[in-house]
C-alpha cells in the first residue's frame, strides 16, 4: 500500500490507469525528455508507470503522481528511486512543461526528501541530474543539495552521463 | 493490491517478492531463454530489475498480471506464468516464460492451464491470446495442449523494439468445451 504525502498544493499518490493519458503527454514532450532520453512513445510511458508501481514493492518506497490540489491535473513524478545499479537513494522530479516555473517541483521535491530521511537509514540522498539541465539544478540548490561528482548512469541499455548531486542527513536537518 | 495464489498439483502461482529477482537474473540472462521474447538478447541486471518491477506494476495498473511459479516440491523459482496486457498489446494474453532447468516437464503447460482458468473465470474478453515467436516449437506445443489455434503473424512494439510474433487463441467457448471433457 503506497502511503500519500500532501503539500500545501499537491497531493504526492500512487499512480493509477486513469493517469495514462496525462502522463504519456508529459512522457512525449521533447522539452520535459530532453535531459531524460528524449520522447516516449505511449506503451513505454504505461510501462514506465508500471516500473514505478513495482519499485515500491521491490524496494518498500519509490516513486509519487504528483497531483494539483486546486484541480487534480497531473504535474509529473516526484520520489525515490534507487533501481538495480543506481548510484545510492535518488530524489527525482520530473514535471511537464505547463507546470514549471511555479515552484512545484521543489515543493514536492522537499516533500519526497523529507520521507526518504525520515523512513529510510541513508547518510545522504542524491539527485542524479544530467550536466546540461540548469532548472533541475536550481531545485537541487533549493533543496540544499550540492553538485557531487560526474557518474554513469545505465537506463534502459544506454548510458548517460550524470552529476550526482547530494545532501547529506545531518545537512538536512540543519535546514530545519 | 493484494495477488490472489493459484495451485496446481506440483506448483504455486504466487505474488512476486524482492527475492525473486535474483533467479530473474539467471532466467533473463539465459539466451536459450531469450532468444524468442521480445528483443531476442539476454537482458542484463538492470534491465530484468525493470522487467520485474514492470510485472509487479501491471498488477496494480490493470487489477491482474502475471504470477511467480514456484514448485512445491523444493521452492524453486521457475519462472512467470500468467495474464499480460500492457498498454498497446493486441489483447489479453496468456503468457510462460520459464527458465531451462525446468523445461520438459509440463510445467508451462500446467501452469498455463491455471492461469486461463482464472483468467476466464475473473474477466469478460472471449477469447485470450498468446504471443508466441514463430520458431518456438515448445511453446507452440503448450498452446496446442491448452487449446490454442495459431492465427495471425503481427509486429509488436515491446520496450520500443519491433517483436514479430504470432497470436495463438483460445475462444472461451472451446476453454469450457475442454474444461467439461476433462
Amino acid at each position: 500500500m503506497i502511503p500519500r504525502l500532501e503539500t500545501d498544493r499537491l497531493l504526492l499518490r500512487a499512480f493509477r490507469e486513469e493517469d495514462l493519458d496525462a502522463w504519456a503527454a508529459i512522457m512525449a514532450d521533447p522539452e520535459t525528455m530532453r535531459f531524460l532520453g528524449g520522447a516516449m512513445i505511449r506503451t513505454n510511458a504505461w510501462r514506465a508507470m508500471a516500473t514505478t508501481l513495482g519499485h515500491w514493492m521491490l524496494k518498500g518506497y519509490g516513486m509519487w503522481a504528483v497531483e494539483r490540489k486546486s484541480d487534480g491535473a497531473l504535474l509529473g513524478r516526484v520520489g525515490m528511486l534507487q533501481p538495480e545499479g543506481w548510484t545510492g537513494l535518488e530524489v527525482g522530479w520530473t514535471l511537464g512543461r505547463p507546470y514549471w516555473g511555479k515552484g512545484y517541483a521543489t515543493e514536492a521535491g522537499a516533500a519526497a526528501m523529507r520521507y526518504a530521511f525520515l523512513t529510510q537509514p541513508v547518510d545522504r540522498v542524491v539527485s542524479n541530474i544530467d550536466p546540461g539541465n540548469i532548472a533541475s539544478q536550481a531545485v537541487a540548490k533549493r533543496l540544499g543539495e550540492q553538485k557531487g561528482p560526474e557518474a554513469e548512469l545505465t537506463v534502459g541499455g544506454e548510458t548517460f552521463t550524470v552529476d550526482v548531486w547530494f545532501i547529506t542527513r545531518a545537512e538536512w536537518l540543519a535546514r530545519g | 493490491m493484494m495477488i490472489p495464489r493459484l495451485q496446481t498439483e506440483r506448483l504455486i502461482l504466487r505474488e512476486w517478492r524482492a527475492e525473486d529477482f535474483e533467479p530473474w537474473v539467471a532466467i533473463m540472462g539465459d539466451p536459450e531463454v531469450a532468444r524468442y521474447l521480445p528483443g531476442g538478447k539476454p537482458m542484463d541486471r538492470a534491465q530484468t530489475w525493470n522487467y520485474v518491477a514492470a510485472s509487479i506494476g501491471h498488477w496494480t495498473l490493470r487489477g491482474y498480471g502475471a504470477w511467480i511459479v514456484e514448485r512445491k516440491q523444493d521452492g524453486a523459482v521457475m519462472g512467470r506464468v500468467g495474464m499480460v496486457n500492457p498498454e498497446g498489446w493486441p489483447g489479453l494474453e496468456v503468457g510462460w516464460t520459464l527458465g531451462r532447468p525446468f523445461w520438459g516437464f509440463g510445467y508451462a503447460t500446467e501452469a498455463a492451464r491455471a492461469a486461463l482458468a482464472y483468467a476466464f473465470a475473473t474477466r469478460p474478453e472471449d477469447r485470450i491470446l498468446s504471443t508466441i515467436h514463430p520458431e518456438n516449437r515448445p511453446s507452440q506445443r503448450v498452446a496446442e495442449k491448452l487449446g490454442e489455434t495459431k492465427g495471425e503473424r503481427v509486429e509488436l512494439v515491446v520496450r520500443g523494439s519491433p517483436y514479430a510474433c504470432d497470436l495463438w487463441a483460445i475462444t472461451r467457448d472451446v476453454w469450457a468445451t475442454s474444461l467439461r471433457r476433462s
